[in-house]
């Protein structure tokens, strides 16, 4: 594109003239150096390093033909390459068009964790005549005052008979999976102190023991990892004692039982060695100075049979409320897990749907891209399974992916989710300017890094105030919704309070379970659950 | 923060040698310009730079001493102490000559020139534009300021 003979500029041509006038202007400068004044040389020596610059980038290195084609010039393209992202950001982008979060979902965050007013005016920036998913409100909408207050009672009596002390949720929202390393001491830190503000629990992500987490009182959830971080032996098999103490915890409510994950469904986790410092390395029990690389999946999960005595027996051992989380791929493979769960008379307290278009930290682009269900699809084939196993109403469902504005959240809740999650929604609350460096360890806003020139400007206490603000804000919003679609509880919500367009990928799925992708007039709230 | 390119711990105790020899050599003529010894102001007299050229080159000078002392910065010290050289090669090649009373000078101006360009080599990785013109892209070793 640079080198463009049809552009107003020939750049052949200003290459070509560079790469002569270069040696031409030193050649003059000693000149006027020795003839008119020795001053001249503060310029000779500038060009002498130009000049030999060239002449390495056209004679010496190999590597890039534009160098070795055009000299000094060619570095114009990666100069600007380089500074693309940043000038596409700030300048050039469409307020719609960035990617994973546009800027209009990233002011609404930024707005709601400051606590200032969210509306905008006149009219959506949305393409309305596309295939999105929308909310059908009702014509009698509810009052807020009359939306009951949220309760999601998780755990309790078991399908075997036992029971496990149930942990309560007093709103539909939690911090999903992040890891101390993946984020540093103080992002942990100020998103733990903010969900206790904001009285919501927070997943801890793979990240081994719980420290920073720990800090600010928030309910946890503890997620077990397929590297089983924190409570693992050497040779990466579970160390029971080491969970059980874990559980005794107070703050450590729930477990989740990592399966997969959104962002790199069917790999396990992914610490970049740039981020590992002593005291993670410590926490996970890992060596420094390498990538960590979680396995793919747990050491004790061979077959259907081994993957539900193992959650049997994390449930057994930890004495609190145990889940699982997955990316779905195959809707065949997790109704055969169900089965066996169901011969075993085993059920976990919860799942944990998580999309495939989730993912804070580091992934490989296929993995990123190209592997997994979306979320809704994966939420409502789930949701489908469990009500077809008759189970629906002892396992509760989590979703997260990408659920980071109100408008997804509560969709969410409508495809069969009881309580939903975001991790990067809580970043950007943070001030998270979606940078895109997070497994570089160079998070210019002291989010992913641990470069403390980069977390000076962290200020903890202000961050978790953004962060209850946020979660503050989306709970409002969430009532709100609730009463504009004519409810006055979270599990009136169902599928006929989303319209879901036919050219939608969701229509043919629901479609194939027997559902009812354009449901009928409903007066009196929302079909069963 | 850039990666430290040095490999290992004696590319790491010669770039500190080669810092401190550069910089003990260059404080030496920055101090004797910017104080005015007579010498350095018959030096600029000759050169047509009095005062102004011998002050220039004698903070340009201490700039580079002061950046050769820190292990951030010591290749842009280094940078700066050979474009100095350049330029002193310049004055001996076509005013003042190498030999008779110029010799130390000339032997100082050598080590002081070596010494930076061996230091360049050794940062090369480090010299942002030079990055493109390697063949072989040095490995960067992990920061260890964590």
């Amino acid at each position: 594109m640079l080198f463009n003979r049809t552009a107003a500029v020939d750049l052949h041509l200003l290459a070509r003239a560079v790469n002569w006038t270069l040696p031409l202007a030193l050649v003059l400068c000693i000149g006027a150096g020795q003839v008119l004044s020795f001053y001249f040389h503060f310029l000779t020596v500038p060009l002498f390093y130009l000049n030999l610059l060239n002449i390495s980038y056209l004679w010496v290195q190999r590597r890039h033909t534009l160098l070795r084609n055009f000299g000094i010039v060619g570095q114009g393209r990666y100069f600007l390459e380089s500074i693309g992202p940043e000038l596409r950001q700030y300048l050039f982008a469409n307020d719609r068009e960035e990617r994973p979060f546009n800027r209009v979902q990233r002011t609404e965050v930024y707005r709601k964790s400051r606590g200032v007013d969210s509306t905008s005016a006149f009219g959506s920036l949305r393409e309305f005549d596309g295939t999105e998913v929308k909310l059908r409100h009702s014509m009698f909408p509810t009052s807020p005052a009359e939306v009951e207050p949220f309760e999601l009672v998780i755990g309790g009596d078991r399908s075997d008979g036992a029971s496990v002390e149930p942990f309560t949720m007093r709103s539909p929202l939690f911090i999903s999976g992040m890891s101390y390393g993946s984020l540093s001491a103080a992002a942990v830190e100020a998103l733990s102190r903010g969900a206790a503000e904001a009285g919501i629990p927070m997943n801890t992500g793979e990240g081994g023991y719980p420290k920073y987490h720990l800090r600010g009182g928030a309910d946890l959830i503890f997620q077990l990892g397929t590297a089983k971080f924190g409570v693992r032996h050497e040779d990466g098999r579970l160390d029971e004692d080491a969970l059980r103490e874990l559980c005794a915890q107070p703050q450590v409510r729930m477990i989740e039982i990592k399966f997969s994950q959104g962002a790199k469904p069917g790999k396990g986790g992914l610490l970049p060695k740039e981020k590992i410092s002593p005291e993670i390395a410590a926490l996970r029990g890992v060596p420094m100075g390498r990538d960590v690389v979680s396995p793919p999946r747990h050491a004790e999960c061979r077959d259907l049979a081994s993957t539900v005595a193992f959650i049997r027996r994390i449930q057994e051992v930890s004495g609190i409320v145990t889940g699982i989380k997955v990316c779905l791929g195959s809707p065949d493979e997790f109704d055969a897990l169900l089965r066996e769960m169901m011969s075993q008379g085993v059920l976990p307290d919860f799942i944990t749907v998580d999309g495939a278009e989730g993912g804070t930290g580091a992934a490989p682009a296929a993995f990123l891209d190209g592997v997994g269900l979306p979320l809704y699809t994966g939420l409502v084939t789930v949701d489908h399974l469990l009500r077809r196993a008759r189970v629906r109403d002892r396992i509760k469902l989590l979703a997260s992916g990408k659920l980071v504005t109100p408008k997804r959240q509560v969709q969410s809740l409508c495809l069969g989710a009881d309580a939903c999650g975001t991790a990067r929604g809580f970043m950007l609350a943070m001030g998270c300017i979606q940078a895109l460096e997070c497994n570089h360890n160079t998070c210019p806003v002291g989010i992913t890094t641990h470069d403390p020139a980069l977390l000076r400007g962290f200020f903890v206490p202000e961050k978790s105030r953004r962060v209850a603000n946020y979660a503050a804000a989306l709970n409002k919003d969430f009532v709100e919704l609730l009463a504009a679609l004519g409810v006055t509880r979270a599990d009136q919500l169902g599928l006929g309070h989303v319209y879901i367009p036919e050219s939608h990928p969701l229509a043919a799925t629901i479609r194939h379970f027997g559902g009812e992708p354009e449901p009928v007039l409903l007066l009196d709230g929302a079909p069963d659950r | 923060m850039k990666p430290n390119p040095l490999q290992s711990g004696w590319h790491r105790s010669l770039s500190w040698v080669l810092q401190l020899l550069v910089a003990g050599l260059l404080v030496v003529p920055a101090w004797n310009k910017l104080t005015s010894e007579p010498y350095a102001v018959e030096l600029f007299a000759g050169l047509g730079m009095e005062p102004t050229g011998r002050y220039a080159i004698g903070v340009i000078e201490l700039a580079a001493v002061a950046l050769l002392l820190l292990p951030s910065t010591a290749v842009w010290g280094a940078l700066l102490a050979f474009s100095v050289m350049v330029g002193a090669f310049i004055t001996h090649l076509t005013r003042i000559g190498f030999g008779g009373d110029m010799l130390p000078t000339t032997v100082m101006w050598a080590l002081v020139s070596a010494g930076a360009a061996a230091l360049l080599i050794l940062h090369r990785c480090r010299l942002p534009l030079f990055r493109e013109a390697l063949d072989r892209k040095p490995e960067p070793e992990p920061d260890d300021s964590l």
